[in-house]
């Protein structure tokens, strides 16, 4: 009687074994080669961020999950789970190899119980890794999913996978058939391929010969083209992931070599790594808005031209179309969706910062940016006219060397904009009427940069936050205020120096604080059916997506819907990435579309909780059949000694001047 | 083709000009509210596309930044002129020192913005003209180069256009039309703040100080500062989109005045064939008598 184990190398002859020995380590050479140019790419290129801990063990354990948990995979079912079944049913095959190879080499121990229980759990895993090859090559070359590109080298990968999966299949077939050993009904898949074979009078053990040589060689071949294609992401998305993961996506540093993209040395290390993992899934593309409104970026095409880059040693920004480039939003959607983390908007800037430096910029971003530069603040504002919007108000400024509990920043939108000083007005009033001493900075407060830096100005960034920094560290204060998302992101991740002081905290945590503790009571009616746009700066790039709902929650007769895009996964209003002045004047605006999701909720009022999207959103509001609104507003009006009209945008008087 | 390009800092028109004290500074808001202004830049710009060599002048104290715009837009030379008998000087006193300065570079051409660098006079391209006896170009909206002459485009007043041209060597003054200013960046500013500008004074142009302090000038005995004037802020301009918000609000941080959101005169994008909006547009300017 067969004792129940298997022969590993049973019907394979040995020059068959050394011939699978040296294709293996042919294909790890030719993996390792493909791999070699990309690891020397990155080691030229800048370490950044400098300083920063490689790993450690709540990295290594984050990194683990994402890899085995694919949370974000999972965020399109269909090719998160076909994706899901490869990969563990890859890994329990690749075990399964390994405790083959101890058994036959080292200690013979798949024997008996335990010999069927491996069996057994190698055919689920065999069928899982067949299903999800078979499930993904379906999704490229059956279903026509429009986000995935018709890859000559991603269909061939895909099909040597199902090859793999099904001749793994007949050589276990063949084998039971030749020998036959009862035990083996545990194998159930190759048990019920061996009752074909024999049925089919086929001569098992010849056929088994050559099936088990081509199953080697297409293993082989896989090796070898690992490094040479999208494959290579099983060997880089992890150290993808672990670096990334030091990174806060969208905030944006300096160029490390100055400005250009031209040698490795003025890109970083997570750039070419990005480059190199991207395996093109188009995930990034089919969230991008600037794609959706037809603008000529395509997020993928922006991470392969970088690979591109680094293969022909070129610069960037000879690849990336300058109309790409001035269209993000820099509302890192794409980096969101993206399962492994690749950032587009940093090579972007990059592009940005070349063609700032040749002075290639449009009309409406000059106008911006020459405004911050001069008067400091890109909506063209003097210093002397920033208070204009507390006029009535008896707003206390604070002067240097004095303090407040609450310092709020007001910002240049909520200086200068209409719709923004109306915002200023309603917070300044709610926190007078919870009782907060608060105070603001006046005609000492210039713009923090933001609009700078994104626009690809860094000179300009470095000095508007130098100034900024300069005029904070002048003033004492418990908290920092402010109810603009680019203001509160750019302080708390882009100035590297704080000395200690506290990050901002955005208007609507604050307010909905005040609502918890009591010290604010919505009484009043301030709208039916309310939605809620999420600032990507606040909910997708911050993660504050709860304090804003919470206000709304408060409000006495609001009903809050959400539109299919909400919280971390909102829509961008298109006023991102300096677009807000540069918005590009062809195709279909950003705004309207998501104006559009908006109304299909049947919502008479769109909340938001940041000036910009506000303005963006205004611009779309032209039927009348729905207003645009901040959180402080609409909680303004709610408040039970507000007059009518008091809350939302209104008319200010001037202050007078000289 | 040597080109001297005379450059101008003056005062930020978005920005409001108001005294802070009598006798003390001239307007609130400091230096940032002095700027290169849109007709220079524009003729930096024609000077920097159709001449070989370009040399940028200005007369002006220490402190001005139009030096450094100039020599991060690519410049070659940068040559500041100041001398104690040039405060308060007049529009027939810089031309003298510009004429003075230009012969001495040699230039081929001489570029300056509409009403650039006399404080407002629009003269001093015919003044300098004049006193090198060269002919002068001014009002040029458009600057094109043909072998020795250059060719330039003009808007007159009715609406008529005209094409003018001047053979070199000749003096040329544009309009902001001219060409449309290229963005410097801060580093850019900075490299060419620290490489510095080239400092004559008077004696450097062949020049007496004492007799230039004696040049007839004319004076200006006293400035009215404008009124404060209301302001109304208006609300958030519901059909106009984010671009035309922000262009109404760069002017100076002014809030613009919505226009009325209904009747005659309200803004309104339509959605419409070429062809109806053809005939809405024939339409509209029926109704308001403009076409027969």
């Amino acid at each position: 009687m067969n004792p129940v184990t298997r022969p590993v190398w049973w019907n394979v002859p040995a020059w068959l074994e050394a011939a699978l020995y040296a294709g293996t380590a042919l294909g790890l050479l030719a993996a390792a080669w493909g791999l070699a140019g990309h690891l020397r790419a990155w080691r030229q290129a800048h370490p950044r961020p400098a300083g920063a801990p490689v790993c450690g063990p709540g990295a290594l354990l984050r990194v683990a999950r994402e890899v085995l948990g694919e949370r974000r995979l999972l965020e399109d079912a269909g090719a998160g789970r076909a994706h899901l079944l490869l990969v563990h049913g890859f890994l329990v095959l690749f075990l399964g190899t390994c405790l083959v190879f101890v058994h036959d080499r080292l200690v013979p121990f798949l024997v008996g119980r335990v010999y069927l229980a491996f069996s057994f759990t190698l055919e689920w895993a065999g069928l899982a890794f067949l299903a999800g090859a078979a499930w993904l090559l379906w999704r490229r070359a059956g279903a026509r999913v429009p986000r995935l590109e018709r890859d000559p080298a991603a269909l061939a990968v895909l099909l040597l996978l199902v090859a793999i999966g099904l001749t793994g299949f007949l050589v276990e077939g063949t084998r039971i058939a030749a020998t036959d050993p009862p035990f083996e009904r545990w194998s159930f898949v190759g048990w019920a391929l061996a009752r074909g074979v024999l049925a089919a009078g086929l001569p098992a053990a010849p056929l088994h010969r050559g099936l088990w040589g081509l199953h080697a060689a297409l293993s082989c071949l896989l090796l070898a083209v690992a490094g040479w294609t999208g494959l290579r992401h099983l060997a880089l998305a992890p150290l993808q992931l672990l670096l990334r993961g030091q990174h806060r996506p969208g905030a944006l540093a300096p160029a490390p070599g100055g400005p250009g993209t031209a040698t490795l040395a003025q890109l970083t290390r997570a750039q070419v790594l990005d480059a190199a993992t991207c395996v093109r899934c188009g995930r990034c593309t089919a969230v991008c808005p600037a794609t959706a409104a037809g603008q000529p970026l395509d997020p993928r095409r922006v991470v392969q031209a970088t690979l591109r880059a680094l293969r022909e040693r070129r610069a960037l920004e000879t690849l990336v179309a300058p109309e790409a480039a001035w269209a993000c939003t820099t509302c890192a959607a794409c980096v969101h969706a993206c399962p492994l983390g690749i950032e587009t908007l940093d090579k972007l800037v990059d592009v940005r910062r070349v063609w700032v430096e040749r002075g290639e910029v449009g009309p409406a971003a000059t106008a911006a940016l020459e405004a911050l530069r001069d008067r400091g603040s890109p909506f063209g504002g003097p210093a002397a006219r920033r208070l204009e919007w507390a006029e009535g108000l008896d707003v206390r400024v604070l002067r240097p060397g004095e303090a407040t509990d609450v310092l709020y920043w007001v910002g240049c939108a909520g200086a200068f904009d209409p719709h923004g000083r109306a915002i200023t007005r309603a917070v300044a009033r709610l926190l007078r009427a919870a009782g907060v001493d608060f105070a603001v900075l006046g005609a000492r407060e210039t713009c923090t940069g933001d609009p700078a830096r994104r626009l690809g100005e860094e000179g300009l960034f470095q000095e508007a936050a130098a100034r900024v920094a300069a005029t904070l560290a002048s003033v004492r204060y418990r908290r920092l205020l402010t109810h603009c998302a680019h203001c509160a992101h750019v302080l708390r991740h882009e100035y590297p120096d704080r000395d200690g002081r506290p990050a901002p905290v955005h208007h609507a945590a604050l307010l909905a604080e005040l609502v918890a503790a009591g010290r604010l009571a919505p009484r009043r009616a301030a709208g039916s059916r309310v939605t809620l746009h999420d600032p990507c700066y606040l909910a997708r790039h911050d993660g504050e997506t709860q304090p804003a709902r919470a206000v709304l929650r408060a409000l006495p007769g609001v009903l809050a819907v959400e539109m299919p895009r909400s919280g971390r996964a909102t829509g961008c209003c298109g006023a991102g990435g300096g677009n807000l002045w540069a918005e590009p004047r062809e195709g279909p605006r950003i705004a309207s579309f998501r104006m559009a999701e908006a109304r299909a909720t049947g919502a008479g009022v769109v909340a938001t909780a940041c000036p910009f999207c506000a303005v963006m959103l205004d611009g779309e509001t032209g039927r009348g059949d729905v207003a645009v609104r901040d959180v402080a507003e609409l909680l303004w009006d709610s408040q039970p000694a507000s007059g009518p009209g008091e809350g939302g945008p209104d008319r200010v008087p001037a202050a007078p001047s000289g | 083709m040597h080109a001297v390009v005379l450059l101008h800092e003056g005062l930020d028109p978005a920005v409001d000009v108001e005294p802070v004290e009598p006798a003390g500074a001239r307007h609130r808001g400091g230096p940032d509210v002095v700027v290169l202004g849109a007709p220079d830049r524009a003729a930096l710009e024609c000077a920097l596309a159709l001449a070989t060599r370009v040399t940028a002048l200005t007369v002006a104290p220490p402190g001005t930044r139009a030096l450094a715009h100039a020599l991060a837009r690519g410049v070659a030379r940068a040559i500041r002129v100041w001398d104690r008998a040039l405060d308060a000087a007049d529009v027939t006193v810089l031309a003298r020192v510009v004429a003075a300065a230009c012969g001495a570079l040699a230039a081929d051409v001489v570029l300056a913005g509409h009403r650039g660098l006399a404080g407002g006079s629009g003269a001093l391209p015919g003044l300098v003209a004049a006193r090198l006896g060269w002919p002068c170009l001014d009002d040029a909206g458009s600057l094109a180069r043909e072998r020795a002459a250059l060719v330039a485009g003009r808007r007159l007043p009715g609406g008529h256009q005209e094409e003018a041209a001047v053979d070199l060597p000749a003096v040329v003054g544009v309009t902001a039309e001219a060409a449309a200013p290229r963005y410097v960046s801060v580093t850019a500013l900075r490299r060419a703040e620290r490489r510095g500008h080239e400092t004559w004074d008077l004696a450097a142009l062949g020049l007496d100080p004492a007799e230039a302090g004696a040049w007839p000038r004319a004076r200006v005995e006293r400035v009215d500062w404008p009124r404060p004037r209301a302001r109304r802020t208006a609300r958030p301009v519901s059909a106009g989109s984010a671009a035309d918000r922000m262009r109404a609000l760069m002017g100076g941080g002014r809030a613009a005045t919505a226009p009325p959101e209904t009747g005659s005169a309200a803004s309104r994008v339509v959605d419409v064939s070429p062809g109806e909006a053809a005939e809405r547009v024939i339409a509209f300017l029926r109704a308001r008598g403009l076409l027969g």
